[in-house]
């Protein structure tokens, strides 16, 4: 049986997971200097300047359709890496990497799938509930 | 079978080697098919096919060897004329040619060998066997065995030519010139040595190391069969050493029956400078160029765009300092060293970005044979001309022209030229002949493809575009016949009736146009009825780094590539209703008497602008056929900027959507970013889709 490492981070009251080898950093928001994007989608934050790299910042509350909210010290960005490209997610806030076992990992139910394909699964830790992400979708 | 692997170097030596060798290969077979009788081409396939059977050899690859031997069999047999060439031996050939490709990927992938080799090595082999008996006996005799004394070491005719220009040449030139002696020399080998051409190959080699050979016998060493070659070898050499220096020179070499020297004529300079003539005979006379790995290259380019964007901060911050602290001598002296900064880095990107530049020749090449294949196919005669192969362009590029101007070649065969009969039947030559070059224009590529076709039917046009709902009935009134078919790049057009397995997929210039696009390059079209087409595409030299106009609209910073500036206006408020006008929200300018349309930036890309003043910048900005009047808010500087593709980024199903008009983005000094337009890209209006 096998442990998975997921980074942890809050949208809204729900938690959400990445797995932790799909994200490559953590920053600050105040720390970046962000560039809007003109004719971007609206979840596009903006795009940075990572060490040389372009990078794009998606705002997942807005990219889930979830009421917006002024960002704060808490805010946080965290640099994922998908099969081929390095993005960013504005969440937040981060709380911590959460050690799951396989066994605790459910699949969600069909309605989920369809309408958020990008949610692969469900994870259960004493009484809480863990959004996991798929990066590739959300990509 | 070995396997090979790309991690070793004498492996990839040979792959890259062979694969040379067999594009060498293919262009000449295609190009004898129309030169037939050309010996210098048949000379050259020889060739080719016998270094492919010796180097396959080496690396144990049998089935490689086998066919590269018998292909080498037939073109021998060509060479002497005993065989005629005919188009069924190069079809034969480039079958053959196909299949030691296709081992040569099996070998690198290491999967199950299947192709099996028999039938064409059979039809090599019949080839071989119709003996041209008649030319046979025309063909000029191949040297048979000579016996000893027919080789003589008396002067022949031609010798002695060449020892009298040679004194000649001692009297017009300076005196330190002819300090050497001639010899004749004649070398003979050992009937039974073994690898005749090699040994010879080996001594004349050794010769040149120590003098220059005037004239060798045979001349060509590749006609050195072991079947075939007499044993000796005759050679007329101009060297400052002595006698036994040449003798042992030669006797280094093994298997050698005899060897006899006679000096001819003597120097009448004793050789003091021998050894500093020496020393400038083995300068080797090539340009010395060494195989580099490609991604080392790419990250020189990018270490050089780092550097150009560290150059331009300096050059700020060397401003910024200057006027904060105008009297430290210390400002003075960092200043004094920008210039010359700037000079290395213009120097720097320039060289390394002409080491990423190739003749457009690797691309080129592989059409010939497309058009042959594809022209059998569709029982059209095509003639397929190419100029300008020379022409030299960004590596990063060549890949990316392959599909579109595949998918150009293939339209221009398959929509464009029309049947023999049918050409027969409109008074044109049964065989069609396509054009495609390649020129260098200031800072841009032009790439042209033209056919001499049926041209493009306008009007079938218009009703495809009704059909296919890409236009209302109204909008098309109002369209000019060249504006119409720049629709043939839509989306979801192809006047193809029926979908052929050539072309029209569906996927069809639309694609050509979004790769072009890609590399901010633009395509474009003319054509005339019954006439022909003729296709453009305009790329930039390079990819990476341009000089770019910088425009603030907000807080938004955008970069026009100077390439596509044309022009700069200012205008006056009261100018503005002079010369905009507006038809149903669409704003057009009057430049020069030209009615162009306008785009307001701010507006289009939806930024909100933040002051109104009481001018406008007008920037004129496209190419010959296609004008925008970019309407600006703020001008800033020009300066040079490093591209960085949004490509994984942008476009249909991708996170930041088609942003029509965005390519990239840019880095400046400060570490903010810039938007750069694409021309190309941008729509003033919505096409109904």
């Amino acid at each position: 049986m096998s442990e998975l490492q997921y980074v942890v981070f809050f949208l809204d009251q729900e938690e959400y997971g990445i797995h932790i080898l799909h994200t490559q950093e953590i920053n600050r928001l105040k720390d970046l200097k962000m560039n809007k994007v003109p004719n971007a989608p609206s979840f596009i934050q903006g795009l940075i300047n990572l060490r040389g790299e372009i990078v794009p910042i998606l705002n997942l509350r807005e990219r889930f359709e979830l009421p917006p909210k002024k960002t704060d010290k808490k805010t946080r960005v965290i640099i994922a890496k998908s099969e081929n490209k390095v993005f960013g997610l504005l969440v937040d806030r981060v709380s911590h990497v959460l050690q799951l076992d396989e066994i605790n990992i459910s699949i969600p139910p069909e309605e989920i799938r369809y309408n958020t394909d990008y949610i692969t699964g469900l994870g259960k830790k004493d009484k809480r509930t863990i959004f996991l992400l798929d990066v590739n979708k959300l990509a | 079978m070995i396997v090979l692997n790309l991690q070793d170097d004498l492996h990839q030596m040979f792959l890259e080697e062979t694969k040379e060798q067999l594009d060498q290969l293919e262009q000449s077979l295609l190009q004898l098919e129309s030169d037939m009788y050309n010996e210098e081409i048949v000379k050259t396939i020889f060739r080719a096919a016998h270094s492919i059977k010796g180097s396959s050899g080496v690396m144990g690859i049998e089935p490689i060897t086998k066919l590269a031997h018998h292909m080498e069999n037939v073109f021998s047999m060509i060479r002497s004329n005993e065989l005629t060439p005919t188009e069924k031996i190069i079809t034969v050939c480039l079958r053959g040619l196909d299949m030691i490709r296709m081992i040569l990927a099996s070998l690198c992938e290491d999967s199950e060998l299947d192709i099996d080799i028999t039938p064409c090595i059979t039809d090599l082999n019949q080839f071989a066997q119709q003996k041209n008996t008649k030319s046979q006996i025309d063909a000029p005799a191949t040297p048979s065995s000579h016996d000893l004394g027919q080789i003589s070491l008396a002067l022949t005719q031609e010798e002695l030519f060449l020892c009298r220009n040679l004194e000649l040449r001692g009297e017009l030139y300076k005196e330190s010139d002819l300090r050497s002696n001639i010899y004749k020399i004649v070398v003979e080998l050992k009937q039974d040595a073994l690898m005749k051409s090699i040994k010879a190959f080996l001594i004349l080699n050794n010769l040149k190391q120590i003098g220059s050979i005037l004239k060798q016998e045979p001349d060509d060493l590749d006609l050195i069969i072991d079947e075939t070659f007499d044993n000796f070898i005759v050679v007329l050499l101009d060297s400052h050493q002595k006698e036994e220096i040449i003798y042992s020179t030669i006797d280094s070499v093994s298997e050698i029956k005899e060897i006899r020297i006679q000096m001819i004529h003597e120097s009448k300079y004793k050789a003091e400078n021998s050894t500093e003539a020496l020393e400038n005979k083995t300068k080797p006379e090539e340009r010395a160029t060494i195989r580099v790995d490609v991604h080392k290259i790419d990250t020189l380019v990018n270490l050089a765009g780092e550097f150009i964007i560290d150059k331009e901060t300096l050059n700020q911050l060397g401003r910024d300092l200057k006027a904060k602290y105008k009297n430290d001598p210390l400002i003075h002296q960092f200043l004094d060293l920008l210039p010359h900064i700037n000079q290395v880095g213009a120097d720097l990107q320039e060289t390394i970005m002409s080491t990423r530049m190739l003749p457009l020749e690797n691309t080129f090449n592989r059409f010939p044979r497309l058009v042959r294949d594809l022209a059998h196919r569709l029982h059209k005669e095509a003639n397929f001309v190419m100029e300008g192969k020379e022409t030299e362009i960004d590596r990063g590029m060549i890949e990316e022209l392959v599909d579109p101007l595949t998918h150009l070649i293939r339209n221009c065969l398959d929509h464009g030229l029309e049947t023999p009969e049918d050409r027969k039947l409109s008074g044109k030559d049964p065989k069609g002949t396509i054009v495609l070059s390649a020129k260098q224009e200031e800072n841009t590529v032009v790439i042209t493809l033209s056919d001499d076709g049926r041209g493009i039917d306008v009007e079938k046009v218009k009703a495809k575009l009704l059909s296919n709902n890409l236009i209302s009935h109204e909008q098309l009134l109002a369209l000019s016949d060249p504006e119409i078919l720049q629709y043939i790049f839509e989306p979801g057009f192809s006047t193809a009736s029926q979908i052929s397995e050539v072309s029209g997929r569906g996927v069809g210039l639309d694609v050509v146009k979004a790769n072009i696009g890609k590399l901010h390059g633009i395509v474009d079209l003319k054509t005339q009825k019954g006439e022909g087409t003729t296709f453009t595409i305009k790329l930039p030299l390079t990819l990476a780094i341009a000089q770019a106009l910088l425009i603030q609209e907000d807080e938004y910073k955008f970069a026009v590539p100077i390439s596509s500036v044309i022009e700069i206006i200012r205008l006056k408020d009261d100018e503005i209703s002079e010369y905009i006008h507006t038809a149903k929200g669409i704003e057009i300018f009057n430049w020069r008497e030209q009615f162009i349309p306008v785009i307001r930036l701010g507006k289009y890309f939806g930024i909100d602008p933040t002051t109104h003043t009481h001018k406008a910048f007008i920037v004129i900005v496209g190419h010959s056929d296609k004008k925008y009047a970019l309407i600006v808010d703020k001008l800033l500087n020009g300066q040079e900027i490093v591209i960085k593709s949004l490509g994984t980024f942008i476009g249909e199903d991708k996170m930041l959507g088609n942003i029509h008009g965005i390519s990239g983005v840019s880095i400046l000094g400060n570490g903010s970013l810039v938007y750069v337009l694409d021309i190309g890209a941008v729509r003033v209006y919505k096409h109904r889709l």
